[in-house]
């Protein structure tokens, strides 16, 4: 039993940074309607950025970790004003197949820059473990669920109480909407895909404390896919959610069948998903009209 | 113009075309001869002129076609998204692995239950398109893309190691296929086949069909045309070639493991049919020649820049495989703001303007 919980609080440690990634693809998808593949490349992006602020600048950690985040922000915001302005009003496929060249084109980038080694973080978050009702508890578990916790309230202040945060919600309501009430659509744009990146990037940061940063790091950002799905693709809160469960059920079959057999329990669950609830956990279903 | 049924159906719309085709045709049969002596009705050429092609590439691009035109069937012609590509690659390697490595079944035999048997998987995983629309879709299908890895590396590691897979030199009829010569002229068939089934498909009811699915699955619906039925269909025909050709991929290479069939092998095939044109047989051709011939072309071309170019002659020597992602993906968002038509387009515009000159906008 105590096996267990100590699956289950790797599942939510891990899960958390999914749903932080998966929140920033809801985010974008919501807003600008451009689904993201290029999230999980993002999430590696931000590792790598953490990398470099630690390694290269010597930032002491956690203004290297602001910085990377901001920096992210920035790479969210060109690719927005130069990639995906563009693609406005495009077919949805169009888009999907962008961001899949999006992804190509950083994977390659990042591999110019710091080449296909795993790169050990020079200096990381505490990591030492403690006892707690009779479990190994790792500090940087906590503080990587504290973070998460922190941003997801921060997002859920953000979107309720200020100004830019409704008018987000009203763009993605209905853009034309939106833009007879005087909202700057491209201001609001612009602003998703900053936040979604940044927030993606904090996914990697808190991946690299937990692992290596590798270029691998991208197929974790995949894991997102299912997190959304579940939670239903357009709720904030669903993302969080989602991403819990599918860390949650990920470390479990690891842990008691395979690390290979984990995928397919996790990507059959969305299948599972899909066909009962497409609409996932927290959304509403959508009535099509012809 | 069409004025008919029987129009739409012929092959050649136009004895020009006939033509055409025959020189195409005596060109793709001289083809090996060029790539193998490196000379042209006797001009002998360099590595450099022939852009560092050899037929191995050439046979790579004919698997490409044959696979991506079974793609195109059922992204760009009938509209649903799927991710489950390299899925089907890997059952036609494992039909191919359990009936000859393991029981010694005639080569010809094997395609055609590699076929079959991805048939029935596909009908099977185009089961959730009955529910599932667009993106949705997609998603599901990541499901069997991790299953049948799953699977795979279970069966490969069970029955043969991590080294993966060794397939046996093949023969068709008593002929074997030991040199990049006879795989061409196979492949080269089977590459025909493929095209001329999809044509002749796609211009009879049951293929026609599966376009009105995609263009308007409720007006299809009101035509009288079994809308579930054909999306089941789709996958199940796209299936069928695309095992066969994961068969024959995996006979080609000589051996094959489970980390072959990544999520990138599929994306790989997406972009393939985008460059080229969605919804046409000439762009899944004209997109995998881009596609599996560039990266050799850029590296030629790479080799015969200064490496002491400032960045770029480091760059390209270090980093050729990166670079040639760089430029793949750029090259993706160009046609995609652009010519969202693909390649596929291109040609059409150029085949107006010099047709149509002057009268061509």
């Amino acid at each position: 039993m105590v096996e267990f919980f100590q699956f289950v609080i790797g599942g939510l440690a891990v899960g958390s940074i999914y749903g932080l990634v998966a929140l920033g693809f809801v985010l974008i998808f919501k807003s600008t309607d451009v689904f993201n593949f290029a999230q999980g490349d993002l999430l590696m992006v931000g590792a790598y950025l953490l990398f470099t602020c630690l390694a290269t600048f010597s930032l002491p950690m956690i203004p290297a970790i602001l910085v990377a985040l901001a920096m992210a922000a920035l790479i969210g915001v060109l690719l927005q004003v130069i990639v995906f302005r563009p693609m406005i009003g495009k077919p949805l496929l169009t888009v999907v197949m962008v961001t899949i060249a999006l992804s190509l084109i950083i994977r390659s980038v990042m591999q110019i820059i710091y080449g296909a080694q795993e790169r050990t973080l020079p200096s990381r978050l505490p990591s030492d473990a403690f006892t707690f009702l009779g479990l190994h508890i790792s500090r940087l578990d906590v503080i990587v669920m504290a973070v998460t916790a922190v941003t997801v309230t921060a997002f859920a202040l953000f979107f309720r109480r200020s100004k830019l945060g409704l008018e987000m919600r009203a763009t993605a309501e209905s853009v034309e909407a939106a833009v007879l009430s005087g909202i700057d659509a491209n201001k609001v744009f612009i602003l998703a895909f900053g936040i979604g990146t940044a927030t993606a990037a904090l996914g990697g940061v808190l991946m690299g404390n937990l692992q290596t940063v590798s270029p691998q790091l991208n197929a974790l950002g995949l894991l997102a896919f299912p997190a959304a799905v579940l939670g239903g693709l357009t709720s904030i809160p669903g993302a969080v959610v989602g991403g819990l469960i599918i860390g949650v059920i990920q470390q479990l079959s690891i842990g008691y069948i395979s690390s290979t057999a984990a995928n397919v329990v996790v990507y059959g669950l969305l299948l599972v998903m899909l066909l009962v609830r497409p609409y996932g956990l927290f959304g509403r279903p959508t009535v099509e009209r012809v | 113009m069409d004025t008919n049924y029987k129009q739409q159906m012929r092959l050649f719309r136009t004895r020009g075309r006939v033509v055409w085709s025959l020189i195409g045709l005596a060109a793709l049969l001289y083809l090996p001869s060029v790539l193998d002596n490196r000379s042209i009705f006797g001009y002998g050429l360099t590595d450099t002129q022939l852009l560092g092609i050899g037929l191995a590439q050439i046979n790579f691009t004919l698997l490409a076609i044959v696979a991506a035109t079974a793609l195109n069937l059922l992204v760009g012609y009938t509209g649903l998204l799927s991710l489950g590509h390299a899925a089907f690659f890997s059952i036609g390697a494992i039909v191919a692995a359990v009936l000859d490595v393991q029981h010694s079944t005639p080569f010809l035999l094997v395609l055609l239950a590699a076929g079959l048997v991805g048939a029935l998987v596909g009908a099977f995983v185009g089961l959730p398109s009955l529910r599932l629309r667009g993106l949705y879709l997609l998603l599901s299908t990541f499901a069997l893309h991790f299953i049948a890895l799953y699977v795979f590396r279970e069966y490969q590691t069970r029955n043969f190691g991590f080294s993966g897979i060794a397939y046996k030199q093949p023969s068709v009829l008593g002929f074997p296929l030991d040199s990049d010569d006879h795989w061409y002229f196979l492949l080269l068939i089977a590459a025909a086949l493929t095209l001329l089934t999809c044509r002749n498909l796609l211009s009879v009811r049951s293929g026609r069909s599966l376009v009105a699915v995609r263009d308007h699955d409720v007006a299809a619906a009101a035509l009288g045309i079994p809308v579930g039925a054909q999306r089941i269909k789709a996958f199940a025909i796209s299936s069928f070639i695309t095992s066969a050709a994961g068969a024959l991929y995996v006979y080609y290479l000589g051996n094959t493991t489970a980390d072959a069939y990544t999520l990138e092998f599929v994306i790989n095939y997406f972009a393939i049919i985008i460059i080229g044109g969605m919804g046409s047989l000439l762009g899944s051709v004209l997109g995998a020649i881009l596609w599996t011939l560039l990266p050799q072309v850029l590296s030629t071309l790479a080799t015969s820049v200064d490496p002491t170019t400032p960045v770029l002659g480091n760059l390209l020597a270090n980093y050729q495989g990166q670079m040639v992602g760089v430029i793949l993906g750029l090259l993706i968002i160009l046609i995609m703001v652009f010519k969202p038509s693909g390649l596929n387009g291109l040609w059409l515009d150029l085949r107006r303007g010099v047709t149509k000159w002057p009268y061509s906008s």
